[in-house]
């Protein structure tokens, strides 16, 4: 599914420009991310990869050792966030208005999971964005989701110092 | 091990407190989740603390962790209400984040909004200072575990 091209706006070139390296910084500066361990692994356009570390503290299911639903949902939510900074080139100021995550089944106890969001639309305020979830086999999903976020380019602070 | 959860939900069940459910659960306990009740079902508070923000200008707690809150809420409001003696599977979950997540206690209350044999569909609401102005609301379906007497 070719992405459409994001016209660059002007408002949004004050801010950093989003790099795998500059996103990967960004993540160990975000106190709940770098909790749970999670990195970006690939960025390409509008559509990105990331890696959470199996971590039994983040077990949602004692019976099962099954993690937590929400540390997928905060895998996404995050994940969301940077495919939009990857589509648009530059880290804009955003917040979340709107995630769903559909939960397909368990993810698999000791094993990495991995998402991929793909940024489908960007227009001049909001960005809608769908991910998918899996552990071993991405033609075997464990989540689905998709999220709308809303820019806020007039705002000066964001989750990532400038580089300069 | 798979008694440990089933004792813990059935010694709340005499006692009224849910903590020692809520911290056999490795993630709520991460996120240093404290459960009180009144009598609408259970009310979790999540103190603030540095690990949970997704924002550190703002700062702001982390939108994901605002929805893992909201599904923590819900799962211990099924298993207060009898339904459950296990952690229910959560089928879905849609959140709407309604105002910035300070970085202070946060409240939530879950209510079940249908509940059949299989099936829970819940609401819940998190707040702040202010229960009229939420944080963030969800709704959200859990498959009840069938094995439950």
């Amino acid at each position: 599914m070719a992405a459409p091209l994001v016209k660059p706006r002007p408002e949004w070139q004050r801010f950093p420009k989003a790099t795998l390296k500059s996103m990967n910084d960004m993540e160990v500066a975000i106190p709940q991310i770098r909790a749970l361990g999670i990195h970006i692994e690939s960025m390409d356009g509008p559509v990105i990869v990331s890696r959470l570390p199996y971590n039994p503290d983040l077990v949602g299911d004692p019976e099962t050792g099954v993690l937590h639903g929400g540390v997928i949902t905060t895998q996404i939510d995050n994940l969301c966030a940077v495919a939009l900074y990857s589509a648009i080139g530059h880290a804009v100021p955003c917040v979340t208005i709107d995630l769903r995550v559909e939960y397909l089944k368990p993810a698999a106890p000791g094993l990495d999971v991995f998402a991929r969001a793909e940024c489908r639309k960007v227009t001049s305020q909001l960005a809608f964005i769908s991910a998918t979830a899996w552990c071993t086999d991405e033609s075997d999903p464990i989540a689905f989701a998709s999220c709308t976020y809303m820019m806020l380019p007039e705002r000066e602070s964001t989750a990532i110092k400038s580089p300069t | 091990m798979s008694a440990t959860i089933v004792d813990a939900v059935k010694a709340a069940r005499e006692s009224g407190d849910y903590q020692a459910v809520l911290e056999s659960i490795p993630y709520m306990k991460f996120l240093g989740l404290v459960v009180e009740a009144d009598e609408n079902g259970p009310i979790c508070r999540m103190p603030g603390s540095d690990h949970i923000i997704g924002n550190p200008v703002l700062p702001a707690i982390h939108g994901g962790v605002v929805g893992a809150f909201l599904e923590s809420t819900a799962i211990m409001h099924i298993m207060w209400s009898r339904e459950s003696l296990h952690v229910p599977k959560i089928i879905n979950l849609t959140v709407e984040y309604l105002r910035s997540a300070r970085v202070v206690d946060t409240y939530a209350q879950a209510v079940i909004t249908k509940q059949g044999r299989r099936i829970a569909n819940m609401r819940v609401e998190a707040w702040q200072a202010d229960r009229a102005k939420p944080v963030a609301a969800a709704h959200a379906h859990f498959l009840l575990p069938r094995e439950d007497a």
